[in-house]
């Protein structure tokens, strides 16, 4: 009987921890849609790259600030 | 005279016992392991001794006698104590983005607890265990140490000391036991698939996780509050980024100093007349059917996964074998494991270290599920 029952426990924790696990990540994909990620640094690299161009066409100037626009006009 | 043979006859050495040698030959094996092959040294090695001192006549230091490893027993384990300390530290030491820049990753360590609930079911039918005796064997397949020890003191405490040496030994073994598996349920065309890497995260969802995930896995499953609640603080302190004093003391030496307690006390639960039995070598036996079983579970589900997704995401099913924790060995051997197989073309390190640590939060919710369903908690 006892064998019979442990079973049961059985199936019913593994789906347990299954909806557990999955209700988790749900909320966590709904979290991460929330709080997307943005690089908050920029591209280091690009604007070395673009400030090095930038210095040959124009000496002695600086770029201090790079603003992405896509084709309709909006931030990218 | 007489003084003299009073003090032979009250030393260690005449009551000296069989099973005392027999057991000072295990504590060896065990250190031996830790100390020549590096298998699991820090747990090992207080275990190893731990089973010494528990095995000296007379000197009341095994857990179930009168002496300090009683105090230090029934102070750190039965009263839950150590396990969720343990866990804390383990929440400062991994990082949970892998899982979170892929969370279906999150299904792998679920799927690969399958191996804890075969591992009980096989205890119970095979070697009649009771119900209780059979979870906490089973749990072994969740390859977590202090999982085991806090689910072992609660459910069957007798069978404390070789539940938790099986843990530990499996786990260092995964090298050994996870590639067959591996190479048997996999073609070499699944092998070969290379994920990309996964979608970075922002910190303030990597804030969140820890709270958000303690609560719910909590709220749903309040026997596992102790190990996800301090799993997640530790997390938390982790990433929060103004605790640096507290993620330091966590992860370092508190994590340090409970383990040398929690590895005595373990080691010091192995008297011979506690371990010496049938009982630890079917408890051996199963521990092994549990790893074997999880390996296998979270990678046959990565398959059953695959067929649902398109041929860019596809997974590489070798990364469910680490859903059986066992951070963040079991990881490394999927890496070892599919880098070899791939002549170095494909190393999916970062994607099985996802499975991995959802197998930890994994075998802590099934434990909370066991505590409660079996332990009355």
């Amino acid at each position: 009987m006892e064998e019979m029952n442990l079973v049961l426990v059985c199936l019913s924790s593994f789906l347990a921890v299954f909806t557990v696990l999955i209700i988790i990540a749900l909320v966590m994909r709904g979290l991460i849609a929330v709080f997307p990620y943005k690089d908050e640094n920029g591209d280091n690299a690009m604007i070395a790259a673009i400030n090095s161009a930038y210095s040959v066409t124009h000496p002695g100037y600086r770029i201090s600030r790079i603003k992405e626009i896509n084709s309709r006009g909006k931030r990218g | 005279m007489d003084t003299f043979l009073l003090l032979i006859r009250n030393s260690g050495f005449s009551n000296l016992t069989p099973g005392n040698l027999g057991m000072f030959v295990i504590a060896g094996v065990l250190i031996y392991l830790a100390i020549t092959k590096e298998y699991e040294p820090l747990l090992l090695i207080p275990i190893g001794f731990g089973t010494i001192l528990a095995n000296l006549p007379l000197g009341e230091m095994g857990a179930y006698m009168d002496g300090i490893m009683n105090f230090i027993y029934r102070v750190g384990i039965k009263t839950e104590l150590l396990p969720p300390i343990i866990f804390m530290g383990v929440g400062v030491l991994t990082d949970f983005r892998p899982l979170l820049g892929r969370p279906i990753t999150f299904l792998l360590g679920a799927a690969a607890q399958v191996g804890i609930f075969t591992a009980a079911l096989g205890a119970a039918y095979l070697f009649g265990f009771s119900p209780q005796e059979s979870g906490a064997i089973g749990i072994i397949g969740g390859a977590d140490g202090p999982t085991s020890i806090f689910l072992a003191s609660k459910l069957a405490p007798h069978l404390l000391g070789p539940i938790a040496v099986a843990a530990y030994s499996y786990m260092s073994l995964v090298p050994i036991i996870q590639p067959p598996i591996m190479r048997l349920l996999t073609s070499k065309k699944e092998r070969a698939i290379d994920m990309p890497q996964a979608q970075p995260v922002s910190q303030r969802a990597v804030i969140l996780f820890p709270i958000i995930t303690g609560s719910l896995s909590s709220l749903a499953i309040p026997s596992c509050a102790p190990l996800m609640g301090m799993l997640m603080f530790g997390n938390l302190i982790r990433e929060c980024g103004v605790t640096e004093r507290l993620k330091k003391t966590a992860g370092g030496p508190l994590v340090d100093i409970v383990t040398i307690f929690l590895g005595l006390t373990v080691g010091a639960t192995m008297d011979a007349e506690h371990f010496l039995n049938w009982q630890t070598i079917s408890i051996l036996l199963m521990g092994g059917v549990a790893f074997s079983f999880s390996t296998a579970g979270g990678l046959l589900f990565a398959k059953l996964i695959n067929l649902f997704l398109s041929k860019e995401k596809k997974i590489n099913p070798c990364i469910g074998a680490a859903g059986v924790s066992a951070v963040p060995m079991a990881s490394r051997v999927v890496q070892s494991f599919v880098s070899k197989e791939t002549m170095g073309r494909v190393n999916p390190l970062m994607p099985a270290m996802g499975p991995n640590v959802a197998g930890v939060i994994g075998s802590a919710v099934a434990a909370g599920v066991f505590l409660s369903v079996l332990g009355g908690g």
